[in-house]
């Protein structure tokens, strides 16, 4: 049986997995090597609701690259098929709201997991009118309103 | 299960960062580096972030929506301008094509527009999701026409002067942060030229109107050095076409095409079909296959052959016929952009923008087209014609 790996979210909840998914993050990973894993690993930045979704993550993508690893010999139509597959549920895994993909960005961010960090990344910015994006991170507008009306009417297709 | 007692230790030992901030070695290792810039850095452009982590999540975004997040605010404008940002976006590899279209009216002065990404909850069904942004205040500088080419992330604009005894004066828009830069004047006075790239050196053929003479320039961008090279010893004069393919200058003359091989250093006619290019209405370079468009016809040039041939497929590509003189295609990282103005006169131009993806059937020999989508980008003054279809690495 593999080993299993303890991590503890922020509101004290305990999530095992295998040593295999939580090799995905480059944080942990350190941790293993250097040993200093036992008894858990408290993760004091992720609530469990993050830690749920980072673990699915993780174990999706260990056993998609399983299996690709399977199929390395026959690398036809088929690997093309499974690629599309991940994608298509990693769009899907995305699919959430906005203070939840935040909290994910943050955790791939700590737990160093670069294929998260960057789904959550694109997804969080892309294809947003400028008032969501300055609502979703509460940024503060500082044109002034002479400015701001300039910059609309130049560019009324980024406000809607 | 190990005892809560000896859980809460190894907390303190092996947490990585145990604080709230998961940013926060970073942060202080960002301001101990004296190398650093302090007006970029001083404040994040997420307040909730530290600015190395917006710095790395705008990395990730495509580029066709940084005009968006230019306008959120002064300090996302000045990220997405930033040294620093494209840095890493090429240190990652996330570099991509970026198209970029210059506007000039019969005045002389240009506009520049990048393609972007619309915002999805503006898009309407049917939509191609996306526009055309305006470059912010990149003012060209004047001329009464333009030449310009595209090396790495710049692009070069040589611009004809409006007087005698004027050099030709050239300009660098470095697409990062959207500035103008002066380059050296083209050495010579011309009064009428082309210019091509081949490995980061600008050919161009021109040709001098009351001394009646060719002259052929390159300027090395690396180390940015004019160097004159022997025009043809025919002088047929240089028309205003030229092209870069199979590592050759090509240049229309009034007696046909002729090629500059610069490993060679030496000029040679071409035999075949290619002087058509005279009469195209566009054309550009894909993938070092030349295409071009004439009266609504797209063709390619074989080089094998020695001739021109249609380009297949193109199925569900309005007719642009009625619209040619127009007309203006581009590379875009690999694709055809095809451009075309329809003017609702007397009150503006509409700037519409279709993207082809190009296959060579090797079996056949043959290229199809696909057509991805096409749209209406935007509206422009009705002095206005679309110049030039560019797409730069960033």
């Amino acid at each position: 049986m593999s080993k299993k790996i303890i991590f503890e979210s922020s509101e004290g909840e305990s999530f095992e997995v295998d040593e295999a998914v939580a090799l995905e993050c480059q944080t942990i990973k350190n941790m293993i090597e250097d040993d200093c894993t036992d008894g858990g690993i408290p993760l004091a930045n992720v609530n469990s609701a993050t830690l749920t979704k980072v673990i699915d993550y993780c174990k999706k993508h260990v056993e998609a690259a399983a299996a690709a690893e399977a199929n390395a010999g026959d690398k036809d139509i088929y690997g093309a098929n499974k690629d599309i597959e991940l994608k298509t549920w990693d769009e899907e895994f995305v699919k959430v709201d906005q203070p939840l993909l935040f909290d994910l960005m943050l955790a791939a961010n700590f737990l160093i997991i670069p294929g998260l960090l960057d789904l959550t990344c694109k997804t969080m910015m892309r294809g947003k009118t400028v008032l969501q994006i300055r609502e979703i991170f509460h940024i503060k507008k500082d044109y002034t309103d002479a400015e701001e009306a300039e910059v609309r009417k130049e560019n009324a297709w980024a406000f809607e | 299960m190990a005892s809560r007692e000896k859980r809460r230790k190894r907390k303190r030992e092996a947490s990585p960062e145990s604080n709230p901030t998961p940013q926060s070695s970073s942060q202080r290792k960002r301001e101990a580096s004296p190398e650093s810039n302090p007006t970029a850095q001083s404040s994040s452009p997420i307040p909730s972030l530290p600015y190395d982590l917006v710095l790395l999540c705008v990395a990730r975004v495509s580029r066709l929506y940084y005009p968006t997040l230019s306008l959120v605010s002064k300090s996302f404008r000045s990220l997405v301008s930033s040294p620093e940002l494209y840095k890493t976006r090429s240190l990652f590899g996330f570099t991509e094509s970026c198209l970029y279209v210059c506007s000039e009216s019969l005045g002389g002065s240009a506009d520049w527009y990048t393609l972007c990404g619309k915002p999805d909850k503006t898009l309407k069904s049917g939509s191609s999701g996306y526009a055309l942004a305006r470059v912010p205040d990149p003012n060209s500088p004047p001329s009464v026409f333009r030449k310009v080419v595209v090396v790495g992330s710049n692009i070069y604009n040589i611009a004809m002067p409006t007087s005698l005894n004027v050099l030709p004066r050239v300009s660098i828009l470095d697409c990062k942060s959207h500035t103008w830069i002066e380059a050296p004047s083209l050495p010579v006075e011309l009064h009428s030229l082309s210019a091509s790239v081949l490995d980061h050196k600008i050919y161009v053929a021109g040709f001098d109107h009351r001394l009646e003479k060719n002259s052929f320039e390159v300027f090395d961008t690396e180390t940015r050095v004019w160097d004159s090279v022997s025009s043809h010893k025919r002088q047929e004069r240089f028309k205003e076409k030229s092209v870069s393919i199979d590592g050759k200058f090509h240049v229309v003359t009034e007696e046909g095409v002729i090629a500059y091989d610069p490993k060679q250093g030496k000029w040679d006619m071409v035999v075949g079909g290619m002087c058509g290019l005279l009469f195209s209405d566009a054309y550009c370079v894909i993938a070092n296959v030349l295409y071009s468009v004439s009266q609504g016809v797209f063709t390619w040039y074989d080089t094998e052959r020695r001739m021109w041939r249609d380009l297949l497929g193109l199925a569900g590509l309005p007719n642009i016929t009625r619209h040619r003189e127009f007309i203006r295609l581009g590379d875009y990282g690999g694709k055809m952009v095809v451009f075309w103005v329809h003017v609702i006169w007397p009150y503006y131009k509409k700037i519409s923008c279709a993207e082809i993806s190009l296959e060579r059937r090797p079996d056949t020999s043959e290229i199809w087209g696909k057509v991805e989508w096409f749209d209406e980008l935007r509206k422009i003054n009705r002095n206005f014609h679309v110049d030039k279809v560019l797409s730069t690495n960033l």
